[in-house]
């Protein structure tokens, strides 16, 4: 449409020469945000009207109902199996067998991978364009209980059509209250809150996470042996929020019986129809990728509207030569799980020095290490997901704050006192993704918006640690981290380097991406040793390069 | 859903969509009159107190 001058990036009045007429315009998406548009720039106008103290109540009122009509089209469509994104498609029959067959395929790519440890299989698949966070569904093969259990998470204005339009309307006698649950793989289940639970058929049930414990305000754990109970206890000691933010849009959709794949394709069908996201199975659209990509750049550069947005790239197009929007791809970056990645954003971060700053994980319990070299670092919702309840430092506490979505990770700059214990290194590379936040302080990687709101930008973090170094900065990387992006282990004593090699050995790992366990594992006491090492062993090896030339 | 259901359903919401971005235009005309109206009356009670040395300088 034609740009009008108002509107919340507006400075002021200026004069609407005519009427604008609507233009014509072929998608749904495009006439919602059209409207959606000109309900801003309307809703901005009268707020500066009402602050100069003019009288607009008649306005509000008629802007309040035309809003309430656009909000009833806007459900009328999305509940309808047309998709606002894909108006040429008309919803063609053939994207249906396409988003079965995709399951189908994923379903037998999950039958072939075999339990890595005590985790589940998983497969992930992108699917939808507006429903669920990050198009990204999992695909997990509970082995203990013999079922398929589907994993994704709502969008928040998804979550509200849920709640508001889609639970009123379903039938009482699939729908009851229950406990969200993961079940482990020796059969151990643990419930973390309240869910809606909706039972599609006999052998689909879904389960959506209210994100609150249940009424005595801590979570719930079926008694079913004394090893459970230990569960429980640890989990009560240790809840101190009253909502579950790591589950707020969670859904867990469970196929029992699940041999015959095309009927498991069919039941999860069934159960997203359930849930009114009919697109969920079909690849996200070219115009769902771009929103995507968008509303990511916003969210990790914190751009709190289109000019700033607009701003940016601008910026970023003249300082660096190319068009940052452009040059983002999606990509595998954890076993099953896809994001948007900006390749070489780390290098910036890095100011083209060697080692300005390295980033840590630190491990609590040695014998953990082989497995976290083979299969890498995973959130605490992702191990629970995939049934290992392996605790963390504070995992019930992650769950509450928002955090356990997330690795944590620290960033240590390289002339820091900081002494080191059984420290993970990761390859700098990793802050290439862009599904990462960080906070100069512990919050535990909280989501709550009155922390989450004020946290600093990727570049203001990393200059602030630069310049003023806070032990307990952390940063939160989504979902997990691939074992590729793992160069080294430091340790500060020789026995425990003695002892981490023992324990690898014994589970046949001699070398973790070409090097060498011996080289792999390294003994420093502190950053500022470690740091000098490394630059030694650069300078001796740049130094035989010139020799060999 | 067939194809020709699914366009005609299609053709509906775009029509709707429509009507109501035709009301939500003349809505954002109408407030905006008000917001021209204000600055108009802001500068008319500048000129007026203004005085004719005042307007050469402005």
């Amino acid at each position: 449409m034609t740009e009008t001058t108002l509107g919340p990036d507006s400075t002021g009045f200026e004069l609407l020469s005519k009427v604008e007429q609507p233009p014509s315009i072929d998608t749904l998406s495009d006439l919602k945000e059209t409207a959606d548009d000109t309900t801003n720039k309307i809703q901005h106008l009268l707020n500066k009207l009402h602050n100069l103290e003019i009288p607009v109540d008649k306005e509000k009122k008629e802007l309040a109902d035309l809003t309430k009509e656009l909000r009833n089209l806007n459900n009328l469509t999305a509940d309808s199996n047309l998709s606002i994104n894909e108006s040429e498609q008309f919803h063609d029959t053939s994207n249906e067998t396409d988003g079965k067959i995709r399951v189908q395929e994923a379903l037998q790519k999950l039958f072939e991978l075999s339990e890595t440890g005590n985790l589940f299989p998983t497969v992930g698949i992108l699917g939808d364009s507006d429903s669920i966070e990050g198009h990204q569904i999992d695909l997990i093969h509970n082995t203990s209980k013999s079922s398929i259990n589907v994993h994704f998470k709502m969008t928040a204005p998804m979550l509200e059509r849920f709640i508001n339009d889609i639970l009123p309307n379903l039938p009482a006698e699939q729908l009851r209250d229950d406990f969200y649950n993961f079940c482990s793989s020796n059969g151990d289940i643990i419930e973390l809150g309240n869910c809606w639970m909706i039972e599609v058929n006999e052998n689909t049930s879904i389960r959506i996470a209210k994100a609150q414990k249940n009424k005595q305000g801590n979570q719930s754990k079926k008694k079913r042996n004394k090893k459970e109970q230990t569960i429980l206890m640890d989990a009560k000691n240790t809840v101190q929020v009253p909502n579950i933010r790591t589950l707020i849009g969670a859904v867990q959709i469970e196929i029992r019986n699940s041999e015959n794949h095309g009927e498991t394709s069919q039941h999860i069908e069934e159960a997203f129809q359930t849930l009114s996201i009919n697109q969920a199975l079909e690849i996200p659209n070219e115009e769902a990728e771009k929103a995507y990509k968008k509303a990511r750049l916003k969210w990790f550069h914190k751009l709190p509207d289109e000019t700033a947005f607009e701003d940016y790239i601008e910026e970023y197009k003249q300082k660096y030569g190319y068009d940052l929007f452009d040059h983002l791809q999606r990509q595998e970056v954890f076993p099953g799980y896809y994001t948007i990645v900006d390749p070489g954003a780390s290098e910036r971060y890095q100011r083209d020095q060697e080692y300005p700053f390295i980033l840590i994980h630190n491990i609590s319990k040695m014998d953990a290490i082989p497995q976290i070299l083979q299969n890498g670092l995973f959130s605490a919702d992702q191990r629970y997901r995939r049934g290992c309840f392996q605790r963390g430092m504070s995992t019930m506490k992650d769950f509450d704050t928002g955090g356990a979505d997330n690795v944590f990770l620290r960033l240590i700059p390289n002339d820091a006192r900081f002494s080191f214990d059984i420290t993970l290194l990761i390859r700098p590379e990793v802050l290439d993704r862009t599904d990462w936040y960080a906070y100069n302080s512990d919050q535990c990687g909280s989501t709550a918006p009155n922390i989450f709101d004020y946290r600093p930008s990727p570049e203001e973090f990393i200059n602030y640690q630069l310049k003023f170094f806070k032990k307990p900065n952390e940063i939160m990387m989504r979902r997990g981290i691939s074992a590729s992006m793992f160069p080294e282990i430091v340790v500060k004593e020789s026995s425990q380097r003695n002892y981490i090699l023992k324990i690898l050995q014994e589970s046949g790992i001699t070398e973790i991406n070409g090097t060498s366990i011996e080289n792999f594992i390294s003994v420093h006491p502190d950053v500022k040793s470690y740091i000098e090492s490394s630059r030694k062993n650069i300078s001796d090896n740049n130094v035989s390069t010139d020799q060999g030339l | 859903m067939t194809s020709i259901e699914g366009k005609e359903k299609f053709i509906q919401y775009q029509k709707k969509y429509e009507d109501l971005i035709k009301k939500l235009l003349l809505l954002l005309s109408t407030v905006q009159a008000k917001a021209n109206q204000y600055e108009y009356n802001k500068v008319l009670s500048k000129l007026q107190t203004l005085s004719v040395e005042q307007l050469k300088k402005e």
